[in-house]
């Protein structure tokens, strides 16, 4: 097997969006009547579904990948026949068994792909200063000593009246409570906040979060903030739920999530910045304490992921008649 | 912009702790107490002290020939800026990509909706108890 060549390069490239395009569009199609029939779906199986959409895009464009190099990869571990001396006026545009035939690269498929990719690559760019910036602050916190209270504490205690709670932080998550919270709740709701952070942390849902945010980049724009306000939801409500269960039901997290709120409103009046992006028309913070308290969730199956894992499954075992539609195609272009 | 713990080198919060435990110094001395073990020049520590004065964190004065160095804020004041630097970021929403909330500061649920909630929860406490 020889190296690629630009020319191959291109086109795999090519390949690999126009299936990344396809997840996207499919994709947009499918939730665009469908987010709002998974408002009641449990809060677990609703992450699920909304993971497997927010990555369609990118395994889209892994499996014609896996397709373009298919049958030159299992020719050379001798799995597969050299399917390039078929006689089927077969055009060479995705071979590395053959040199000699390696295709030569075009101005437009560059110009091409370098809208494609950097309209993506704009905004990844911009996710990874947001990162930088985010890691920083966190850093500085290293600067603020404990209290000797919160040397045994789970989390860390910073001396300001601010209201605040929150998981900060993807690989080693850190659980900040301000001084002003703690007085502000009694124990029991505490107990609840401090439940809730426990369990984004253990869950590493900003690691998850930041993942899908990337994804999101992939999809139709339209749809990301949308996808990513509902991954971030559902992730709360996953937490309240597991707070739920250990301080002994529903109620006290509720409650906490109102005193927060009010202290906030105390503390910073009622100027609030708005949101920056809502998926549905009721406040996230209603959507949750009404969810927990009122809602009977539905735990449909995850059958639509598993037919499109079927169906990629099937495309790869099947990959030939889809090899050779890609190679007519390009070869329709070059 | 008043300057916190996270706009200060290392050798500048060395000389604040100094200063700190020790009270108002020279160069000469906060050379010795730090500035022999780190191996570095008289000037590095003469740099530090004037970058902290600069900064309004030291306040000096004139005693024969030398500047006496002292500090104008304790480590509580400083620390306080820092922690209320870090606050105003944790709270500014720039952090979302790396921070979860247990109630967003943006979200807009106003005194209204906070009241029908609590009417919420009144129910579903009664209704447990």
């Amino acid at each position: 097997m020889s190296l690629p060549s630009i020319g191959f390069l291109q086109r795999l490239s090519l390949i690999v969006m126009l299936g990344v395009s396809a997840g996207a569009v499919l994709s947009w199609g499918v939730l665009r009547s469908r987010l709002a029939s998974l408002r009641d779906v449990e809060p677990h199986r609703r992450l699920q579904r909304l993971l497997f959409w927010t990555a369609c895009p990118a395994a889209a464009g892994l499996l014609m990948a896996a397709v373009g190099l298919a049958p030159s990869w299992l020719h050379e571990i001798g799995v597969g026949h050299d399917h390039c001396h078929t006689p089927s006026g077969h055009v060479l545009e995705l071979c590395l068994l053959h040199t000699g035939h390696l295709p030569t690269s075009s101005a437009i498929g560059w110009g091409l792909i370098g809208l494609v990719v950097g309209g993506v690559g704009l905004q990844w760019a911009s996710d990874l200063q947001k990162l930088g910036h985010a890691h920083r602050t966190i850093q500085r916190l290293e600067d603020v000593p404990r209290t000797d209270a919160s040397e045994s504490q789970p989390y860390q205690r910073l001396a300001v009246d601010e209201p605040i709670a929150a998981t900060l932080g993807l690989l080693f998550p850190r659980i900040v409570i301000s001084e002003g919270l703690l007085e502000t709740l009694d124990a029991s709701h505490v107990d609840a906040v401090l439940a809730h952070e426990s369990h984004h942390a253990d869950r590493r849902h900003g690691l998850l979060c930041w993942s899908a945010r990337l994804l999101s980049r992939l999809h139709v724009p339209a749809l990301q903030s949308t996808l990513l306000d509902d991954i971030e939801l559902a992730c709360e409500q996953i937490a309240d739920r597991r707070a739920a269960e250990q301080v002994g039901g529903p109620v006290p997290v509720a409650e906490a999530l109102v005193e927060v709120k009010q202290s906030q409103l105390d503390r910073l009046g009622a100027t609030m910045t708005p949101p920056s992006s809502m998926a549905f028309d009721e406040h996230r913070l209603e959507r949750r304490v009404r969810d927990l308290l009122e809602t009977e969730w539905r735990t449909p199956n995850l059958w639509p992921p598993a037919v499109a894992l079927a169906s990629g499954g099937f495309v790869l075992a099947a990959h030939e008649p889809f090899h050779r539609a890609m190679e007519m195609g390009l070869g329709v272009f070059w | 912009m008043d300057t916190t713990l996270s706009d200060l080198g290392d050798l500048e919060k060395a000389v604040l702790e100094y200063l700190w435990a020790s009270g108002p110094a020279d160069v000469k001395t906060v050379y010795r107490a730090i500035g022999v073990e780190r191996s570095i020049t008289h000037n590095t520590v003469q740099s530090a002290l004037k970058r902290l004065y600069e900064k309004d964190l030291l306040e000096r004065s004139k005693e024969g020939r030398a500047f006496v160095y002292g500090p104008r804020v304790d480590r509580r004041q400083l620390t306080e800026r820092s922690v209320g630097e870090v606050v105003d970021e944790l709270t500014s929403g720039d952090m979302e990509v790396a921070l979860q909330a247990f109630v967003d500061i943006a979200d807009d649920a106003g005194r209204e909706t906070l009241d029908e909630l609590e009417r919420l929860i009144d129910q579903h406490r009664d209704g447990e108890d």
